[in-house]
């Protein structure tokens, strides 16, 4: 029988240990250690927040919410890995500290007050995990499920937002005097909606707005909402709600998380609970509770998590690989998804007019769209929350790459009809995201290897020239730099298939040149 | 019944604390409701009421950690009726009344470490943990916040009994403000920290009550008898046969049979700590006396001999017991 469920008990700090154990020797500290277990009876806790935020997890993953799936994987030494039946299926045992992505997302989202979007199917735990983010902002259960919005599909824009009092709508000469009673969960720094493609269309617009720009709007009346932390809840996030959910709304979602199915290993767990009539959300622990102002500490540390240079090259690397789309223009900077998409044209004709490039290797062919600077924007974040999640100082690539997914999920669209899902072994990553844009990360990162940009990276030493200034620079020196970048835009479209990467940095040289060009014509007039 | 205070705080989070109790159930099945509404009763409601009429504003806080740590203790059966030991108890009923204005302050933390201390204290053998309490209960109406009286629970479980933690209790004295550490270890209010200080760190065997006494004997005096430590285990000991000591490396070793004890001990008591074959370098120890040193008489005859520049330590073959004299 496995262990009973210890709602209370929280992980042993350091949860996440980075320096060795010191050798046991007497300290006076001791005496006050032993089987009683002293709380944090301030505010200010001496624990540092990410440690907090360490404890939370583990508090979460291990005792309130029946997870044992272990998505985001971490390694210090190479893994175990075990082949199952045909040969197909891997189960690999990390090495190093790993986490459940349907525990840890909403943590950080929680904690860098974004977006995060549960899917899945009914009863599996969406709705609780929200909960228990509202209940870690400091609020009671009953505060939270009473803020909670439930969608539903005669959700009108007042249930949402508020009501004019109807006295002063009888009352009122003009629009500013009517007073709106603004609905309470606006003001919470958790917000909770449940299934929000139940909403009608025009609700959903006016929810848009709060979760895009922080403030409610009714009759005139604008009511400012703190910054939160959001989550939503979604039976069936591909058209299975009653209405579909507008674009912008779905753009504005940051994260999207699976909740993964129950393993039956664990009903003792269960029947505990029904037996006991226990709810974790009520018995959280006091020390994981975070005050607003930690809040903000932890959002300015995440800020401070340093993205480092070669991690960073990868990363517009990924990026550069999607928005091309060759036949989309005939000029340049228009030959993009976007434009082909603005246009209304179709994606199988656009598809059929393309020819010359590998479409098995070209990454870009896998996609119908491009990564947004948004997408981009909470990529960065999200990359950033890990590492001070993990106690590091800057990010590592395996973090871009285990979070990568999260946020990417509803930002790339896979193309069905793409070559590499035809290809074997490969049909099941269009129905698993989470893998398919893990391995779009790996092969990216493979080819940002083999084209050996860390080392032989002409553009980016260009650019970097650039960067520096051109302060002081003499017309001899700006027109040396031009012959450059027309010699590298020379050789790299030489013999060369357009792709997505290439792409990018032949506008980069455009942009350099006619940075120089201006340069130099000013130059001339001094 | 309890008090109207305390009543009040659990009507009001009457909920809560239920689903915590149904939770640590689920840790402690021997949990049973009856002994713990005993224990709140008789135990946490003086305290209740005594925060209530020092700090009436921080009520509910107290009684919230109160009843968490008051779970953690009756779960465990280390306080209350099912307890084996009444340390806790004691500690409770006699300590904490004392020290409410300072509970007020950091409920949790001051009720779990004084809870953790009494613990460890009646856990340690030669741990007085009557004596902790007199006199933290003495001095806890002079320390204006949580870390002073931490500091003075620390330095007075050092005197009743816990004399491993010596160096750090100094430390914590030292941290203390000078009526008050002069206080703690029972000094005239007319001396100097400072020479105080100085005197405990030359000499395990420096009374702080009376630092003028000299106890080293001159050349040929019998050296004066500081304690007898250690017993044979059927009667409470820790040794199967009489013991060895030896001296390294700043720390005295007793050996009995196949087991090694780390030896402390000082003015306030002693204790030994049992350490892992790993942790011991077999040593042969020595039976021969520094120059000039006599010793008193004792049962049968020298086993071996030790000492540091403050202590002599001696063992003898019709005792289970250690002779520890003073050299300094």
């Amino acid at each position: 029988m496995p262990p009973l469920k210890i709602f209370q008990r929280l992980s042993s700090a350091p949860t996440n240990p980075h320096t060795p154990v010191a050798p046991r020797t007497f300290d006076v500290a001791e005496l006050y250690h032993g089987p009683a277990t002293p709380r944090n009876d301030s505010e200010t806790s001496e624990q540092p927040l990410d440690e907090k935020l360490r404890q939370a997890y583990f508090w979460i993953v291990n005792t309130a919410i029946i997870s044992p799936h272990y998505d985001i994987e971490y390694n210090g030494a190479p893994p175990q890995s075990f082949a199952v039946g045909d040969g197909t299926s891997r189960l690999t045992l990390p090495s190093a500290q790993s986490y459940s992505g349907f525990v840890l997302l909403p943590l950080l989202t929680f904690a860098t007050r974004r977006k995060c979007l549960f899917i899945g199917g009914p009863g599996r735990g969406k709705t609780a995990s929200a909960l228990l983010m509202g209940v870690l902002a400091g609020y009671t259960v009953r505060d939270v499920r009473r803020a909670m919005q439930h969608g539903h599909p005669q959700m009108t824009i007042a249930d949402l937002l508020g009501t004019p009092l109807p006295a002063d709508l009888v009352g009122a000469q003009r629009i500013e005097d009517i007073r709106i009673s603004w609905r309470a969960w606006l003001g919470m720094r958790v917000k909770i909606v449940d299934e929000y493609n139940r909403i009608p269309t025009r609700t959903q617009s006016a929810l848009l707005t709060v979760m895009a720009d922080d403030y409610a709007e009714v009759l005139d009346h604008i009511y400012e909402c703190p910054e939160s932390a959001w989550f939503l809840t979604a039976n069936d996030d591909r058209g299975g709600g009653t209405y579909q959910v507008i674009e912008a709304l779905r753009d504005r979602i940051d994260v999207v998380v699976q909740a993964l199915a129950f393993n039956s290993r664990f009903l003792g767990d269960l029947l505990t609970r029904i037996e006991e009539r226990l709810r974790p959300e009520e018995v959280v622990p006091r020390q994981i509770v975070f005050s607003e102002s930690e809040i903000d500490r932890i959002q300015e540390a995440v800020l401070a998590v340093e993205l480092a240079q070669p991690v960073r090259r990868r990363l517009e690397f990924f990026a550069s690989q999607f928005e091309l789309c060759d036949v989309a223009a005939d000029q340049f900077e228009y030959k993009t998804k976007d434009t082909a998409r603005l246009a209304g044209a179709e994606w199988h004709t656009l598809v059929a007019r393309d020819s010359g490039r590998d479409r098995l290797k070209d990454l870009g062919c896998q996609t119908t769209n491009g990564v947004s600077v948004r997408a981009l924007q909470t990529l960065i974040h999200y990359a950033k929350a890990i590492a001070y999640f993990r106690g590091n100082a800057s990010v590592e690539l395996e973090d871009v790459r285990q979070i990568l997914p999260f946020v990417m999920h509803d930002k790339l669209t896979p193309d069905p009809e793409a070559p590499f899902f035809q290809a074997a072994g490969n049909a099941a990553l269009l129905t698993d995201r989470i893998g398919w844009l893990r391995r779009l990360f790996d092969l990216s990162c493979a080819e940002y290897d083999r084209i050996d940009l860390d080392r032989d990276d002409a553009v980016g030493g260009l650019l970097a020239e650039l960067r520096r200034g051109v302060d002081g620079l003499n017309e001899r020196q700006v027109r040396d730099r031009l012959v450059r970048i027309e010699r590298l835009v020379g050789e790299l479209t030489k013999g060369r298939k357009l792709y997505g990467h290439l792409y990018d940095d032949l506008l980069v040289l455009k942009y350099l040149h006619q940075r120089y060009t201006n340069y130099l014509r000013w130059l001339g007039t001094r | 019944m309890v008090s109207e205070q305390f009543a009040r705080v659990l009507r009001a989070s009457r909920d809560e604390l239920n689903a915590r109790f149904a939770e640590a159930r689920q840790r402690y099945p021997s949990l049973a409701a009856d002994g713990f509404m005993e224990f709140l009763k008789d135990v946490v409601d003086p305290l209740i009421c005594a925060v209530d009429a020092v700090a009436p504003e921080r009520s509910d806080a107290v009684v919230h950690a109160t009843y968490d740590v008051a779970l953690e203790l009756v779960g465990q059966r280390i306080a209350g009726a099912g307890a084996p030991g009444t340390a806790i108890d004691t500690t409770w009923r006699r300590l904490l009344p004392a020290t409410a204005r300072i509970i007020a302050i950091e409920p949790s933390r001051v009720l779990a470490s004084l809870s953790n201390a009494a613990h460890q204290l009646e856990g340690t053998p030669g741990g007085n943990v009557g004596a902790w309490v007199d006199r933290m209960a003495r001095l806890a109406p002079d320390c204006s916040s949580v870390d002073q009286l931490l500091r003075v629970g620390q330095v007075a479980a050092w005197r009743a009994g816990l004399s491993h933690f010596r160096r750090g209790a100094i430390g914590a004295a030292a941290a203390l403000p000078e009526p008050l550490a002069l206080a703690a270890v029972d000094a005239s209010p007319s001396c100097r920290w400072s020479d105080i200080e100085a005197g405990l760190l030359a000499s395990e065997w420096f009374d702080p009550a009376r630092p003028d006494d000299c106890r080293v004997s001159g050349n040929g005096v019998p050296l004066r008898t500081m304690a007898n430590v250690g017993a044979f285990r059927g009667f409470g000991g820790v040794f199967v046969e009489p013991p060895l000591v030896r001296y390294e490396a700043g720390h005295f070793y007793a050996t009995s049979a196949a087991e090694c004890w780390l030896l402390t001990a000082d003015l306030y008591g002693a204790s030994f700590h049992r350490l892992a074959p790993n942790e011991v370098q077999p040593q042969k120890p020595v039976a021969s006396l520094p120059h000039g040193v006599r010793l008193p008489g004792g049962p049968g005859s020298v086993t071996s001999i030790a000492s540091s520049e403050t202590t002599l330590a001696v063992t003898w073959s019709l005792t289970h017991q250690i002779m520890l004299l003073a050299l300094a």
